[in-house]
């Protein structure tokens, strides 16, 4: 169950812990808090620990906010779980301890046995998203359905995190069981143009080296032509993710930037020989296919929607970002809730892949049912 | 034979027809899917083209955006640098402003604030120390520039040696420009976007330093005005300490001279007792006869004795009154009966200078008043009254209330007082140029003025030369008497 509140902190506890006691009763199991800089963590445990008294506390400091079918740039968000059957776990891996995830994540779960139904991750920014897939694969299994945010870049002086009554820096993770999630991934990209065949990278490194067998960074000469230069000093790669041919459908992949040597430095990995368009968002079809998809949604049931949107999408769709969240809430109808987070870019479960995956471009959204 | 070689000819050309028109056939289809990949090659060029055209647009679009946002970003960055600093009034609290966020919301990474005269830094963000020398050393030799442009940049041809020894040459220089002079030196460099430094930028930076000149302008005004507060102030607390100083030098001396006459009056009254119980004996015959020259000039003496002894009587008492040491006992009376008493114990005076006692009052009035007191003042009034009407005047104690109070006058159809000596008139020892020539002591109206102050009252005259005088003395009337 989530609850909002931008007041000043302690007043936003003191609201959402209003809202939250009137709905899941005094006794809150797990309080998952999101909130923006502006609220020093430290208050926020102790009002929280005043008020709320949850057995478990979770928070993270994230730039952006969803609620109401808005961003929100200032503000805490907290969501109540309350399931007899659910267990959780935290993991925190601390930047000295980025190179064993695998053993963290096998110590810190010794006291979770059983199959994982869900994990929510967080990456701060110099985090190697590859290191810790590597390490998750190894220590809980590829298929294990995980949600999360990663960052690139700081947002605020520093990434905060609330493990319980503790302010932590690392990766963070919630890994729990006994919650059922399904994911769902909000695209309205199209592909633009002639597709072209990935001719040398390297997966791992979310490097792409040649694209039709000519330095990667061509293509977008190809393409932009006179504005290829100010395209290059403006930095707009992320305005035209890379739609990579899968199974299921198209992954996006975001040009972070171009390196000397012609390559491009991309959010997930590109494997050689796939082949790919520029893509570009098109409005009428993202919310054509908001309506599509969410109308079966809407009609079985109801629950609760954590979404986790990239900051590049908000930066493309510009107005249009919050018509989309409007458009979400709307489509699924009063008997969802609904509420979010934003990251650079976002970790779901790659169904083609049967792994973990990350993208920028896309808005994920998780159902809780 | 001929059969078979027929037929074998006939099917010979039959396999060849066919194999010509197989040969023709695969010709035409091949034509036709090279057309086809042809068309579709096209097709792809043509929809590779359109997608070169939408995304081209698709930039433009989002360029213009971006400057657009971006100078929303800067509006807002203004108005919440204005809103942070309107008030105030330190140039230290000021400079403390130009941090990193500032910086960095200019456009910036680095940025520095030097003093225009001294040169000397106050604010500094993310300059290493060879930058800061490079920029003083410019600044040193150049900083006249500044004095007729807002803004210089890499392209002023003064420029070229500090890019060098920066090594990079996205900064700009403006003056922090004040009404009167030249307040400061804004540096600014590397800009966050990997642009150049664009008109926008330049435009918002001059804006910010034109803004921090106005802001120093009105830091000078207020420490100007603060200076001249607290130099007005000093002299007021001068001036005050000269007063209170004076204040007390005069009351130290009044109560040297209270003491004094005092002290005379004690030791003129015993004296003077003996005198005159010796003059009185001597004017009665009691030592036996006396010449007539003689007794003439002891009742001389005798009448001078009683001035003597009056005048130390009345020193006596002012003098306790200053000092507190006369016992004032306020209690309710009837003042309209003291009045008539008063009258009554002057008839005497009064009929031998055939003045009518008119005694204008109610039955009754109570007042809170020291009676024996009150009685004095009523006592010097109407003596006053007394000297100065001549015969077949009229003297009228008037007495009624007047809200809380009763107002009690006395008025002569005397000579009158001028104006000039009106205010002087309570003064010890005062008399005036008209009743020179009428005895007195000139300390009955002080005694007067003292006494009616010690109830906390107050006193008053009018007069009207040649036509007489009026005082007017208020007492506190009794609560019963003033609700009725």
């Amino acid at each position: 169950m989530p609850a909002f509140s931008e007041k000043p902190p302690e007043d936003a506890i003191r609201e959402i812990s209003l809202k939250l006691k009137s709905t899941c009763g005094a006794n809150i199991q797990h309080l998952l808090l999101f909130f923006t800089s502006q609220y020093p963590p430290l208050t926020l445990i102790k009002s929280v620990n005043f008020t709320l008294k949850p057995h478990r506390l979770f928070g993270l400091q994230v730039p952006a906010l969803i609620y109401g079918g808005i961003h929100r740039a200032k503000g805490v968000l907290a969501i109540a779980v309350n399931n007899a059957h659910a267990a959780m776990k935290e993991v925190l891996l601390k930047s000295d301890d980025w190179e064993n995830t695998e053993s963290t994540f096998r110590r810190e779960l010794r006291d979770l046995p059983g199959e994982k139904s869900f994990m929510f991750s967080a990456l701060p920014p110099g985090a190697s998203f590859a290191n810790f897939r590597r390490g998750v694969n190894m220590a809980i299994g590829k298929n294990i359905p995980a949600i999360g945010a990663g960052y690139m870049k700081k947002f605020a002086y520093k990434h905060y995190v609330i493990l319980n009554n503790r302010v932590e820096e690392g990766i963070v993770n919630l890994v729990g069981r006994g919650l059922h999630m399904d994911t769902l991934q909000m695209g309205g990209f199209v592909p633009l143009g002639k597709p072209f065949v990935i001719t040398k990278s390297l997966p791992d490194h979310g490097l792409l080296i040649e694209i039709n067998n000519r330095p990667a960074i061509e293509i977008y000469r190809h393409y932009f032509q006179d504005k290829f230069e100010n395209f290059k000093k403006r930095r707009f790669f992320p305005f035209y993710p890379i739609g990579v041919h899968d199974g299921e459908g198209i992954r996006m992949i975001s040009v972070a930037d171009s390196l000397k040597d012609g390559s491009l430095l991309c959010l997930g990995s590109i494997k050689e020989g796939s082949r790919a368009n520029f893509t570009i968002l098109h409005q009428p079809t993202l919310f054509r296919t908001i309506k599509e998809r969410l109308e079966t949604i809407r009609k079985h049931g109801e629950g609760f929607v954590f979404m986790i949107n990239s900051i590049s999408r908000k930066k493309i769709l510009m107005d249009a970002a919050d018509e989309e969240l409007l458009a979400i809430k709307t489509a699924l109808g009063d008997k969802f809730k609904t509420a979010g987070i934003c990251a650079d870019y976002i970790i779901y479960p790659d169904k083609s892949l049967m792994e973990i995956g990350m993208e920028t471009g896309n808005l994920l959204l998780s159902l809780w049912k | 034979m001929n059969d078979s070689v027929f037929i074998m000819v006939v099917l010979g050309l039959m396999s060849l027809v066919g194999m010509g028109f197989y040969i023709f056939y695969q010709h035409q289809t091949s034509t036709i899917l090279k057309d086809n990949i042809a068309n579709l090659e096209t097709t792809v060029a043509e929809i590779d083209n359109q997608a070169k055209i939408i995304l081209k647009s698709d930039m433009e679009l989002k360029v213009y955006q971006e400057e657009v946002e971006d100078k929303l970003d800067k509006l807002t960055f203004l108005k919440n640098m204005i809103v942070a600093s309107v008030n105030i009034l330190d140039r230290e609290d000021l400079f403390s402003q130009i941090n990193e966020k500032t910086i960095n919301d200019l456009g910036f990474k680095k940025g520095m604030i030097l003093n225009y005269a001294s040169l000397e830094p106050r604010a500094e963000i993310a300059l290493s120390a060879q930058e800061s020398i490079a920029i003083k050393d410019f600044l040193l030799h150049k900083k006249q520039i500044l004095a007729s442009v807002n803004l210089i940049g890499q392209d002023h041809e003064a420029c070229s040696k500090l890019s060098y020894e920066l090594g990079y040459n996205d900064y700009l220089f403006a003056p922090i420009r004040g009404r009167e002079d030249i307040h400061g030196v804004f540096f600014v460099a590397g800009m966050i976007q990997p642009t150049a430094i664009g008109v926008p930028e330049k435009e918002i930076f001059t804006i910010v330093c034109m803004y921090l000149g106005q802001c120093l302008d009105n830091i000078k005004m207020f420490e100007d005005l603060y200076l001249s507060k607290d130099e007005l102030e000093k002299k007021v607390r001068e001036r005050t300490n000269e007063l209170v100083k004076t204040l007390k030098e005069m009351e130290s001396v009044s109560k040297a001279k209270s003491d004094f006459i005092s002290s005379v009056s004690h030791e003129l009254r015993t004296p003077l007792t003996s005198v005159k119980g010796f003059s009185a004996l001597l004017v009665a015959e009691k030592f036996g006869a006396l010449p007539p020259e003689a007794k003439q000039r002891l009742e001389k003496i005798d009448q001078n004795v009683n001035k003597l002894v009056e005048m130390v009587n009345m020193l006596l008492d002012i003098s306790r009154i200053e000092s507190g040491k006369t016992e004032v006992k306020i209690a309710p009376a009837d003042i309209v009966k003291l009045i008539r008493d008063v009258g009554d114990f002057l008839s005497p005076q009064m009929q031998a200078k055939s003045i009518t006692f008119e005694a204008a009052a109610p039955d009754q009035l109570r007042v809170l008043m020291d009676k024996s007191l009150i009685e004095r003042v009523l006592i010097n009034l109407i003596n006053n009254a007394l000297k100065f009407t001549p015969e077949n005047g009229k003297i009228t104690v008037a007495c009624a209330p007047d809200g809380d109070r009763a107002k009690i006058s006395v008025t002569d159809t005397g000579c009158g007082i001028p104006k000039e000596d009106m205010e002087k008139l309570f003064h010890e020892f005062y008399r005036s140029q008209l009743t020179k020539n009428i005895p007195g002591t000139g300390l009955g109206l002080s005694l007067v003025k003292r006494i009616v102050e010690t109830h906390k009252e107050k006193i008053w005259v009018e007069s009207e030369v040649e036509k007489g005088t009026t005082f007017t003395f208020t007492l506190k009337l009794e609560e019963r008497s003033a609700h009725v």
